[in-house]
């Protein structure tokens, strides 16, 4: 459980990257944040995890928050199992090394996402949604209420999207944990989240249900061209889309 | 994709037996070469007589030889050279940065100067190895003062500080050099700024071993840790890291290993640069094996280095002298072999 | 040199004939002197204002002239050595010079203030580099370089004071006392034999480090001329060793130079020594300090080789050395060295224990 009131946070006094903002994510809910790049969806996911301090609000949160960033910044090359035994770093005394406990809290996350058998591989072996499965299993594997995740399928392809948007999902309705995500992609917050978080500008935003909040209007606004929503049938099942019109070339 | 990266996983299982066993063979070679000629059996003999007493065929000089003069310096190499490797696998690791050796902190140019005072204005040994100390750890304070910005040590601030106050107190032991006496102080400093374990005695060695082995075995107990500072600050943090309190751990280990060693022995650089790296090319980045990887091959390296310069020739060569002429293109093969594989986020 | 008018009486007359004895004495004679760079230097006359930077160049200096008083200024370590040394006393003018020609441990000259004083001559090192001479040469200074190193050098230092004092005939005597010495150890040493031949190490430190002097160094020199076998002769002119090195050389005699405060004492109750022949024996023995430190070159020379000669091989040297100093103090400085000082120089309170020390005994 997170729960932002009035938050406000900017790098430099005087100056806001974003003001006011307010989100609630409950156990078992999804919330997506969008925003055109630069907007500070990142910093305030930073806030969120308690990385960067707020300027303004107060934020509550039921224990810590467990990360996964877009990609891993490991300066060396770790197994699978070492990744995510990096996320029991909370648990681990500093003049202790990974016991029993952690090892079974980090196959255990690696069984919720089926990803058990690659365990002994070398991480950056992996394709990069095997990576990103990997590094939400090192986020589980800290025993975390609430999964914080920047961008998570920015950079895979569709069928490797579509994993993890599954799992996201799974996780949030299955195991009862609170999520929240950044996407570039109105089609991800549509298909899993419940609530969408919609940056406009430093004080400017909207936040509800995603039905409510993902208005063509509201999307043509935030990102500063014509956005269009579509409904498309497939196998007996409607699937509610927005995309971009690009201008005519 | 990174193919080098899958021999990282897991090392030869033989591999501690095989590291451990060259230190004690590469040990029992050093003890029995040097200036003066003992035979390998008497050697052997002496050696031996300590643990089972029993009279043996060898002159009284040639057991003070082994014993007296060899071993404890045998022994300081060893220590040295697992000091300062284990010390820049270590900060290695910290900073992300394969370039970093124990001297990037200042504390070895801090502890020069704090050595070169106390032999320009005092005649004590016990004053030259305090000051060195003191020093070498005041430098590490000034470091650690500058550095800080809203509250933090960014790593930059951190490197930058260390090359300010490495040049300053370079500079003063420039100045030292200058009002010393130049038949007596003046080469009285620059031999000892080459290092050396001339002097290396069972005292020096009593007090030398409680910086170093402690700091050695709380580097050791951190070892997991150090593998999650380098996912980098931001991540770390995430995972619950203390990220600067952690680092700060480290570089105080580290400054205590390298002020102890200068005031032990002068400026023996390039081990803690060095070693690290073949350590890594022979069993991977993770700092559990990487640290006693590193400590044993620090301690083979220096000991081989140690016997040259007190064999090859009746001059004593300065230690750090060739430390420097072999570590530094040892270094550029490395650098080229590995092409920094494996390193890259920042 | 001013006319003086005096009325005509006997005192008068006396006084002119002192007048006119010191005018020819100190006539302007024009001297020519030749350094060690190949430097040509014209004086008017001997040198009256006197500057010398290299350190072992006062003490030799005051020692040729007879006294320190043509001296204007000496470098900072000359000054040290001089009041550590019997010279203090012999001269005590010496202990007032002027001493800010330079800083600290290096020879590079304040130029200006080396005008101020006015000097007609200047002593510095050659062959250390342009930095040293070039400021004194281009500020037109009359400069003499002297080079350092062996007893040829040194003799052409003499000389060369002797010159510009006006007095060559000191430095002819001073030269001859050094080859007189050499000629008679020389050959009552060539008598012998190998086997009796006794090995020598000179350490020129020996306090937080052990250096050795061999083949190059005026050290091996004198030890290889008083008949002294040097084990380190082939290891370099100067070098760092370490104990095992000294254990395998094992020499008969350790000399201690006064380079550093190592005293016999530290070998004897350094339990990795207790195996030396030297210690064993009681032959460690602490360079003698005179005029100037006996160990490198210096007019006093001839004293350090009698001494070394008498050390080594007492029967063939039954000298005795008291009086060798005695005589020697009175020809070059016109001083009557008192027992106690001969003590001193001797450094009898550090190598009373020694083996054969009590012939040196007052």
């Amino acid at each position: 459980m997170i729960d932002l009131v009035d938050g406000g946070f900017g790098y430099t006094p005087g100056h806001w990257v974003f003001r006011r903002h307010a989100l609630a994510v409950r156990p078992g809910e999804a919330t997506a944040i969008l925003g055109p790049n630069g907007r500070g969806k990142t910093t305030l996911l930073k806030c969120l995890l308690g990385l960067l301090p707020l300027r303004e609000g107060r934020l509550t949160a039921d224990g810590h928050a467990g990360y996964v960033p877009q990609s891993s910044g490991a300066a060396f090359p770790y197994s699978v199992l070492d990744m995510v035994m990096m996320g029991r770093a909370r648990h681990i005394g500093l003049f202790a090394a990974p016991g029993a406990d952690d090892r079974a809290a980090c196959r255990n996350a690696l069984a919720k996402l089926k990803m058990s058998a690659f365990a002994d591989r070398g991480f950056q072996d992996l394709s990069g949604g095997e990576r990103q499965l990997v590094l939400i299993a090192r986020a589980l594997a800290s025993e975390c209420g609430t999964l914080v995740l920047d961008e998570p399928a920015a950079a895979l392809d569709y069928r490797n999207q579509n994993v993890v948007l599954a799992t996201i999902a799974a996780l949030a309705r299955d195991h009862g944990m609170a999520v929240i995500f950044t996407t570039h992609a109105p089609q991800h917050a549509l298909h899993v989240a419940d609530r969408t978080l919609l940056m406009f500008d430093a004080e400017d935003h909207v936040y509800g249900p995603t039905r409510d909040v993902m208005s063509e209007a509201n999307l043509s606004r935030l990102y500063g061209m014509t956005i269009r929503g579509a409904t498309i049938a497939d196998r007996g099942r409607e699937t509610h889309t927005m995309v971009p019109v690009f201008d005519a070339v | 994709m990174n193919h080098a990266v899958n021999r990282a996983i897991a090392p030869p299982r033989l591999l501690w037996p095989a590291l451990g066993g060259t230190l004690l063979i590469a040990m029992l070679i050093a003890i029995s070469i040097g200036r003066y000629a003992v035979p390998f059996d008497r050697v052997v003999g002496i050696l031996l007589a300590n643990l089972i007493p029993f009279d043996g065929a060898w002159t009284t000089l040639e057991a003070t030889v082994v014993e007296n003069i060899r071993a404890p310096r045998v022994l300081m190499a060893v220590l040295v050279g697992a000091g300062l490797a284990v010390a820049g696998a270590a900060l290695q690791g910290t900073f992300r940065n394969p370039l970093v050796g124990p001297q990037i902190i200042g504390v070895s140019s801090g502890a020069s100067f704090g050595g070169a005072l106390a032999i320009v204005f005092t005649d004590s040994n016990l004053a030259l190895v305090a000051l060195a100390f003191l020093f070498g750890l005041g430098a590490m304070v000034i470091v650690y003062a500058m550095s800080r910005v809203a509250g933090r040590s960014p790593v930059m601030m951190l490197v930058l500080a260390g090359v300010i106050t490495s040049a300053f107190f370079t500079a003063l032991v420039s100045l030292l050099k200058y009002v010393a006496d130049p038949e007596d102080k003046l080469p009285a400093i620059v031999f000892w700024l080459m290092g050396s374990f001339a002097a290396a005695s069972y005292e020096k060695l009593a007090w030398l071993a409680v910086p170093l082995v402690g700091s050695i075995l709380i580097l050791y107990l951190m070892r997991w840790h150090i593998n999650v500072l380098s996912l980098g600050d931001e991540e770390a943090s995430a995972m619950g890291l203390k990220v600067g309190r952690t680092r700060w751990i480290v570089i105080l280990c580290v400054a205590a290993i390298s002020a102890a060693v200068v005031a032990a022995a002068g400026v023996v650089g390039w081990v803690g640069l060095v070693v690290p790296h073949l350590a890594r090319m022979v069993v991977g980045p993770d700092h559990k094996t990487l640290l006693p990887a590193a400590a044993l091959m620090g301690g083979i390296y220096l000991l081989a280095m140690d016997v040259g310069a007190r064999t090859l020739t009746p001059a004593e060569i300065p230690l750090g002298i060739l430390t420097a002429i072999i570590g530094a293109p040892v270094f550029a093969w490395l650098l080229r072999r590995t092409q920094a594989a494996g390193w890259g986020r920042d | 040199m001013a006319h003086s008018h005096l009325r005509t009486r006997p005192t008068a007359l006396l006084a002119g004939a002192l007048c006119a004895a010191f005018a020819t004495a100190a006539s302007a004679e024009p001297i020519s002197v030749t350094d060690q760079r190949g430097n040509t230097v014209e004086l008017g006359g001997p040198a009256e204002r006197v500057v010398t930077f290299p350190m072992p160049a006062a003490a030799l200096f005051a020692s040729v002239d007879g006294s320190a008083e043509r001296l204007e200024a000496i470098h900072p370590m000359s000054a040290k050595a001089i009041e550590d040394g019997i010279l203090g006393t012999i001269y005590p003018e010496a202990g007032d010079l002027y001493t800010d020609i330079t800083k600290g441990g290096v020879f590079n000259p304040n130029v200006e203030t080396v005008l101020t004083l006015n000097p007609d001559l200047v002593f510095q090192w050659a062959g250390r580099g342009d930095d040293l001479l070039a400021p004194l040469d281009n500020a037109g200074l009359n400069v003499l370089g002297l080079t350092y190193g062996d007893q040829e050098k040194t003799e052409v230092w003499i000389r060369t004071i002797a010159a510009v004092v006006g007095e060559p005939e000191r430095g002819d005597m001073i030269v001859s006392l050094h080859h007189d010495a050499m000629a008679d150890i020389t050959a009552r040493v060539a008598d012998i034999p190998e086997a009796d031949r006794v090995s020598v190490v000179y350490m020129l430190r020996a306090e937080k480090s052990l250096e050795v002097r061999g083949e190059g160094s005026y050290n091996h020199f004198y030890m290889d001329m008083v008949g002294g076998v040097n084990p380190a002769k082939d290891a370099g002119s100067r070098v760092r060793v370490n104990p095992e090195q000294m254990l395998a050389w094992n020499p008969d005699v350790i000399l201690l130079g006064n380079f550093d405060a190592a005293v016999p004492e530290d070998f004897y109750t350094n339990p990795l020594f207790a195996e030396l022949d030297a210690v064993k024996e009681r032959r460690v023995y602490k360079v003698p300090l005179g005029g100037y430190r006996w160990d490198p070159p210096s007019q006093e020379s001839p004293l350090m080789w009698k001494w070394l000669a008498a050390v080594l091989y007492p029967d063939a040297m039954p000298d005795d050395i008291r009086g060798e100093i005695a005589s020697f103090y009175a020809a070059v400085y016109g001083y009557d060295v008192s027992d106690a000082e001969i003590d001193a120089i001797l450094q009898m309170d550090l190598n009373g224990g020694n083996a054969g020390y009590d012939r040196f005994a007052g």
